[in-house]
């Protein structure tokens, strides 16, 4: 008698976790290129935004690995990758990047906003306390450090920006480099996760800039979105075009997986990819920002376009990163058919723990501009070097 | 903060002391992540490969926890030949009910009776990835075909997980039969995309080439939307052939048929058993009747050629 055991698909392995995963990543290349575009490049309207967007790098970057964690079952084993590496393992490599790219931002960090610590250190009480050791007890300023630490930090931001697309087109990699799985399977996913990874970080800085200067009720910089709107329309119509070039690659190549994939797009994922990712989340915001870089428009108008795109554009890349984890998953080894998923909102690696995750950055950037002014144009606490 | 690409400033060059002490913490965390590194690897790592080779010392000393269906009939012969002759056969006791080592070494650790409706739908809810010829179910269709209305019933309320289907020969030594083919055990849910003569398709085997009569019969009888199969189970052995069984156990019939008090009347009709021989007999019921005996108009006619084959 035979047995039957294959293909026993019924859950989807990788979960709204690992959907996280790449997008907080992406967050983290894009505000950190915004940050590299003031630093290194000189786009002096960007200078506003420039330490916020370093920052959000910073602690995006720290929170990018825990839902990695949270989706193993001993996440105490997950170093154990990086001290016996193996080229089988793709894994391992995110781990060096990860550590090496988060060096550099630390360091970076840590120079742009050395003056602050100084400010704060000489004053009294546990903060000042920690600045003092944030800056080694070392209190000594004047112009020759200042200077230092400016060609330091354009050095930092050069290297930077080569490591932060290395990061996220490995990540790219770590999914585009798996050839059992037709939906991931192609190289031009490297370059769709940089891309769509500068989108959603301009995205989240324009989202979370206006969203602390409307609270505070602080003037926005128009020079300065407006700015950020332009980038965030140049970048945002390269990443749909590749996407959509993907999709026409799959298509012309008639190759064996293409039924199967055609009939993945028509039916699992026409809602969340044909209609949502493409029609309404990129469509829309591609229109307002062609309407706020072509045409002349009021301020408020621009403003709202800019936010509202923005925020559009969020939601996009995740529908992006959505489609392409869960989506891969759905397709039978067999080809024959798809299996379902939609996350519990109470599980481990829930809709609410996904919450929690992503929510964290958010607090810990407050606590963050509690210590030192994230923007010392406008809240009179910083001492401008 | 001063851009970088801007002109420095006119002053003295720049001071970069206060750095030092940063590159030498990070060159010194460098240090300390080798350090540690090679203090983590084991020592026996790299000795036969790329693994630890003690593992394999501690893989050796290491008891099974599965012990294998032979364990089992030692106290459970009764089950264990029940279990041998039906569909689950093949099915190993332990993958339904777990590991059986500690219950081995002591009984009072039971075993889990296995009888929750995810138990059984973990192989045999309908998934179109798996092959069409495997029985798989899609729950609520399954219950509305045999009017089940509570939609928590335990599949084990009709399918004995030991005898699921109460075959009344052995699997095992059943007939031998060519490999049944139709278009659904390959193309599920898409069969109407198929095209009727694809170039280079695998020869396709109907039940209809060969009992035409049969077939034709069985279109106009009342059980017309049962497929063959479901009563002559079709089990595939290998590439060419598999074993196939006539199931005329009237438990098999009561399945569908079974009075229960978790079925309606909106599925089919519904009989107790074998209260229903007395029912319809006006002599002494004779308890070894089957099923088809009365009511094989309902399925289909009988032909010379398909009784002698006793399919």
């Amino acid at each position: 008698m035979m047995n039957f055991v294959f293909p026993n698909e019924l859950r989807v392995t990788w979960t709204v976790m690992i959907v996280l995963y790449p997008y907080i990543t992406g967050l983290v290349a894009g505000a950190f290129i915004v940050s590299s575009l003031y630093h290194v490049f000189g786009r002096e309207e960007l200078r506003p935004i420039a330490r916020f967007s370093l920052a959000s790098a910073f602690v995006f970057l720290l929170f990018a690995p825990l839902p990695l964690l949270m989706h193993l079952g001993h996440p105490e084993r997950a170093f154990n990758i990086m001290i016996t590496p193996h080229f089988t393992s793709a894994m391992a490599g995110f781990g060096y990047i990860y550590s090496a790219y988060l060096l550099v931002v630390v360091l970076e960090l840590w120079f742009v906003l050395r003056s602050d610590f100084l400010a704060r250190a000489r004053g009294r009480g546990p903060v000042a306390w920690l600045c003092r050791s944030l800056v080694l007890f070392n209190l000594h300023e004047s112009p020759a450090t200042r200077e230092a630490d400016h060609r330091i930090v354009k050095f930092l931001a050069g290297l930077g920006i080569p490591m932060a697309c290395t990061l996220h087109g490995y990540v790219g990699f770590l999914f585009g480099s798996l050839k059992a799985n037709p939906w991931w399977s192609t190289p031009l996913m490297f370059v769709i996760f940089i891309f769509s990874a500068i989108v959603s970080g301009i995205s989240v800085l324009i989202f979370h800039y206006f969203v602390v200067f409307w609270i505070n009720r602080w003037k926005v910089n128009g020079a300065c979105v407006r700015s950020l709107g332009r980038y965030l329309w140049g970048f945002m119509m390269v990443a749909v075009a590749l996407e959509l070039l993907e999709i026409l690659s799959i298509t012309y190549e008639q190759t064996d997986k293409t039924e199967v994939l055609n009939t993945l797009i028509r039916t699992k994922l026409f809602m969340s990819y044909v209609v949502l990712q493409f029609l309404v989340f990129s469509l829309v915001p591609f229109l307002m920002l062609a309407v706020h870089a072509l045409f002349r428009v009021r301020e408020r108008v621009a403003h709202a376009l800019i936010w509202t795109s923005a925020t559009m554009l969020l939601v996009q890349v995740l529908l992006m990163r959505w489609n392409v984890v869960v989506g891969g998953q759905l397709v039978s080894k067999s080809m024959r058919g798809f299996t379902s998923y939609f996350p519990g909102v109470w599980e481990k690696e829930g809709l609410l723990t996904a919450a929690i995750i992503f929510t964290m950055p958010f607090l810990i950037l407050y606590v963050f501009h509690r210590i030192v002014p994230l923007f010392p144009d406008v809240d009179g606490r910083s001492k401008q070097p | 903060m001063r851009s970088p690409s801007e002109p420095p400033e006119s002053g003295p060059p720049p001071d970069y002391r206060h750095a030092y002490p940063v590159f030498l913490i990070m060159g010194g965390l460098l240090v300390v992540a080798l350090a540690v590194r090679a203090w983590l690897v084991p020592e026996t790592f790299g000795e036969f490969g790329y693994y630890r080779g003690a593992a394999l010392d501690e893989a050796k000393v290491r008891t099974s926890r599965y012990l294998g269906r032979q364990a089992c009939a030692e106290c459970h012969d009764d089950v264990a030949a029940l279990h041998a002759k039906d569909a689950h056969g093949s099915v190993e006791c332990e993958t339904c009910h777990g590991p059986g080592s500690a219950h081995v070494e002591d009984a009072e650790n039971v075993l889990p009776r296995a009888d929750r409706q995810q138990d059984c739908l973990v192989c045999h809810r309908r998934l179109d990835a798996r092959p069409g010829s495997f029985p798989q179910i899609d729950r609520d269709e399954h219950f509305r075909l045999v009017g089940v209305t509570n939609a928590a019933t335990a599949c084990v309320r009709c399918h004995s997980g030991h005898e699921p289907l109460f075959m009344n020969k052995d699997l095992r030594t059943a007939r031998l039969h060519p490999l049944i083919h139709a278009c659904g055990d390959c193309h599920l849910g898409r069969q109407d995309q198929t095209l009727k003569q694809p170039a280079g398709h695998p020869q396709i085997f109907q039940c209809s080439y060969c009992h035409a009569d049969v077939s034709a019969s069985a279109a106009k009888a009342e059980h017309h939307a049962i497929a063959c199969t479901t009563c002559h189970l079709f089990i595939k052995e290998n590439a060419f052939s598999g074993r196939i069984v006539r199931d005329t156990d009237p438990r098999f019939c009561l399945l569908c048929h079974g009075q229960a008090d978790f079925r309606s009347q909106d599925g089919p009709p519904l009989i107790t058993w074998p209260g229903h021989l007395a029912d319809v007999s006006e002599e002494t019921p004779d308890p070894t009747r089957a099923c088809v005996d009365c009511h094989q108009d309902q399925i289909h006619d009988l032909f010379e050629k398909e009784v002698s084959h006793g399919l």
